[in-house]
């Protein structure tokens, strides 16, 4: 064989190897997975806000998840009902729901009760057709037996951000405690600096429109896609419901299929009377700005009449030429 | 609901009735403040009635020589008017400080009435009532021992009196002497001026009505016979004096013109003790008083204890669930499903409050300074608070003396010479 012909023979030998290599290193380098997700979502936020992002979002074409506060109490009211019309509709559009789990700090959650707590808020939204895939909690609440719970009833975790902004790094106790089938994300602020692969880029419901399209501008730029959570296989068995997803197969609840179709309430649930307390409480609300306009009618009259008398006590009392000696009535 | 949601909303509601009530007697008593100083004074009496003036006084060697003084300078025809000051069984100098008054005016008509233990020390209704029974005159004017009345104090009530014949007493302006002496001496003078504008000359122009004070009154002496004279049941006796004469359809008027001036305690300790004492009156009376909101033969008297009932319950109660609400949400022992609207009603009603109080110095001269209204924006949270301890206080003595010794006095705030 002449060299020319081996240096060929090698060549090609390299050239067909060449993509088998490529895979080999792509496969030791780190997978990066992002996804948006909105939080800070509960009943009596505004829905129209609500209706708009997920409308926005269908008509970006991305991937979202919503996370969704835990319900606990007055469950039937028509509020709530309202608010999982709309979560069933943006699940029906490829959204993916996450349960925030109780807070240490919250009184109701007080006793060690927050996995029956937890259950019990499950149970509601997944009796309105609203199945949360994953559970949200806070880092540092994975430190104690109720972060053991909930990795033993999750397949998938979402940590919060953290307050004081510090970055969530793959050796966090997150990571540490988790296991080989969890999937841990941490959830980040904008901007916020973080090593782990799998974020969420966590946006404020309550924020302007127009500073959620700026955040979702920017992110798009990013060399990272934003991926669905859909994507991903999920687990959950709290309480007495076991929930499985998976993309492929799709969704099963407590053995069911459920195929995350939309489908509209019914009207008697938007006509139930409201006299829980929260509807009380938007009853009241007009009454705030009644007592304002009030406090300041009250105000100006007050001020004239304030004016009125300093004019006539300057008038009377304090003008030397004109002192009538008045007794200081 | 629950049951701190439910007191939230009894908070709210209770503070806007109070506001809207402050808000319009503000107005009102400033309307009344402002007509009353542009119409003229009136024509003086051609037969001025005889007048005699009582001074109940229990241990007042300090102050007792400086209002005598202040009650001989009367601007009153001096042979129509008398000064009975009734010594209520002095243990001090009293009696030894009047007698040199009266010795410096040999020619005026003072009568000091001395009292032992048997006779006397049984409260200021009995010593009135011994001070009644010993004057002449047809119009009574009560002064406390550390009153210092304006010369013009007494004939301005008087003309005010005979003027109307419906009147059955007129109530003069207290001021406060010592109110640049101390910090809560300025706090009781914002309040003495603010409760005049309200409580006064604003319940008078809108409802016809007026309280007694306890000092600066005039009152006809066939009103006080046929009341019995002053309730010895009640130490101090005014506001049942005020319910008494109500009842009978006779009304009391607001005189502005009439002045009067009086010191405030300068200890935090005294200052409670003597609203506390003057509450503890109070509540006495009005707790008599209830029965005659449902009597629709009471008259005028209804509304007169109904507002009372209202400004002391309501208030009290008010401030009470607030203070408790606002304590405990900032423990986070509890959380409001009204907590927003909560605290922006008790802001509104708070910044309310500051303004009328506000708006009633307005009315006055040398009051209207930037440092009284820095002073005013604290007083939900210095007098406001005070009123609650006092009120307790009030209701914890009254259940006491109820218990314990029927008829025991309170205690009073010792006197200064300034």
């Amino acid at each position: 064989m002449s060299r020319r012909r081996l240096a060929a023979w090698l060549l090609c030998a390299l050239m067909a190897l060449a993509p088998a290599c490529a895979d080999a290193e792509q496969e030791a380098s780190p997978r990066y997975i992002r996804t948006l997700l909105f939080g800070d979502v509960y009943p009596f936020i505004d829905l129209s806000k609500l209706m708009d992002i997920v409308e926005w979002m269908r008509e970006e074409g991305q991937p979202y998840a919503l996370m969704v506060m835990p319900i606990y109490d007055n469950a039937s009211s028509p509020a709530m009902a309202r608010f999982c019309d709309v979560l069933r509709y943006a699940q029906s559009l490829g959204a993916a729901i996450v349960l925030r789990a109780p807070l240490s700090r919250a009184p109701e959650t007080e006793g060690g009760q927050r996995m029956e707590r937890l259950a019990l808020s499950f149970e509601h939204y997944a009796g309105y057709g609203v199945y949360p895939l994953a559970l949200a909690v806070p880092e540092n609440d994975l430190r104690d037996q109720f972060g053991r719970e909930l990795l033993a009833a999750s397949r998938t975790l979402l940590t919060l951000p953290r307050e004081d902004a510090a970055p969530i790094t793959e050796g966090s106790m997150a990571y540490a405690q988790a296991s080989g089938e969890h999937q841990i994300i941490a959830a980040v602020h904008p901007g916020a600096a973080t090593t782990a692969r799998a974020t969420a880029l966590y946006l404020n419901v309550d924020a302007p429109l127009s500073e959620l399209k700026n955040a979702l501008d920017l992110e798009k730029r990013s060399v990272t896609p934003l991926a669905s959570l859909r994507a991903l296989s999920h687990a959950v068995d709290i309480g007495d419901h076991h929930l499985r997803y998976a993309p492929d197969t799709g969704l099963i609840y407590d053995g069911a299929p459920d195929a995350l179709r939309y489908q509209p309430m019914e009207d008697d649930q938007t006509e139930r009377p409201r006299d829980d307390t929260k509807a009380m409480a938007e009853r009241l609300e007009p009454s705030g700005r009644g007592a304002l306009f009030f406090a300041l009618g009250a105000c100006a009259l007050l001020l004239l009449l304030i004016v009125l008398l300093r004019r006539q006590i300057r008038r009377l009392f304090l003008r030397p030429s004109t002192h009538k000696g008045g007794d200081g009535a | 609901m629950s049951l701190w949601d439910a007191l939230s909303l009894f908070v709210v509601i209770s503070f806007w009735l109070l506001s809207g009530l402050s808000v319009t007697l503000t107005i009102c008593g400033l309307l009344y403040q402002y007509r009353n100083r542009r119409t003229a004074e009136g024509a003086r009496l051609h037969s001025p009635p005889f007048v005699s003036v009582l001074v109940p006084a229990h241990n007042e060697s300090a102050v007792v020589c400086r209002t005598a003084e202040a009650l001989l300078g009367l601007d009153y025809p001096a042979d129509r008017y008398e000064i009975i000051v009734i010594n209520d069984n002095s243990t001090d100098d009293t009696a030894k400080v009047l007698r040199r008054v009266q010795a410096r005016h040999p020619d005026r008509r003072m009568t000091v009435v001395s009292t032992d233990a048997t006779v006397g020390g049984k409260g200021r209704s009995n010593a009135l009532n011994i001070g009644l029974s010993v004057s002449r005159g047809t119009v009574l004017a009560v002064y406390s021992a550390d009153s210092t009345p304006e010369p013009r104090a007494l004939s301005a009530l008087v003309r005010h009196l005979m003027a109307d014949p419906k009147l059955g007493a007129v109530a003069g302006k207290i001021k406060i002497r010592n109110r640049n002496a101390s910090l809560l001496a300025k706090f009781e003078s914002i309040e003495v001026i603010s409760n005049q504008c309200l409580n006064q000359a604003g319940c008078w122009q809108l409802l016809g009505l007026c309280a007694l004070r306890g000092t600066n009154f005039a009152i006809r002496r066939r009103v006080v016979e046929q009341i019995g004279g002053w309730d010895l049941k009640s130490p101090s006796g005014d506001m049942e004096i005020g319910f008494q004469v109500a009842r009978m359809g006779n009304r009391i008027k607001y005189v502005p013109h009439a002045v009067a001036w009086e010191s405030a305690p300068e200890r935090l300790g005294d200052r409670v003790s003597r609203r506390a004492g003057r509450m503890a009156d109070d509540m006495g009376t009005l707790a008599c008083g209830f029965k005659y909101v449902f009597d629709a033969s009471a008259g005028r008297m209804r509304v007169d204890a109904l507002y009372h009932i209202l400004v002391y319950g309501l208030k009290l109660l008010a401030l009470l669930c607030a203070d408790v609400l606002i304590l405990l949400s900032a423990l986070g022992a509890i959380t409001l499903s009204f907590g927003g609207l909560f605290a922006l009603h008790c802001a509104l009603t708070g910044g309310l409050f500051v303004v009328c109080l506000i708006a009633a110095l307005a009315g006055e001269i040398n009051e209207f300074t930037p440092q009284n209204v820095v002073l005013i924006a604290l007083m939900p949270f210095t007098s406001l608070q005070l009123f609650i301890v006092a009120a307790i206080k009030a209701i914890s003595s009254t259940l006491l003396r109820s218990i314990k010794k029927p008829g025991r006095k309170p205690r009073r705030a010792e006197r200064s010479a300034d």
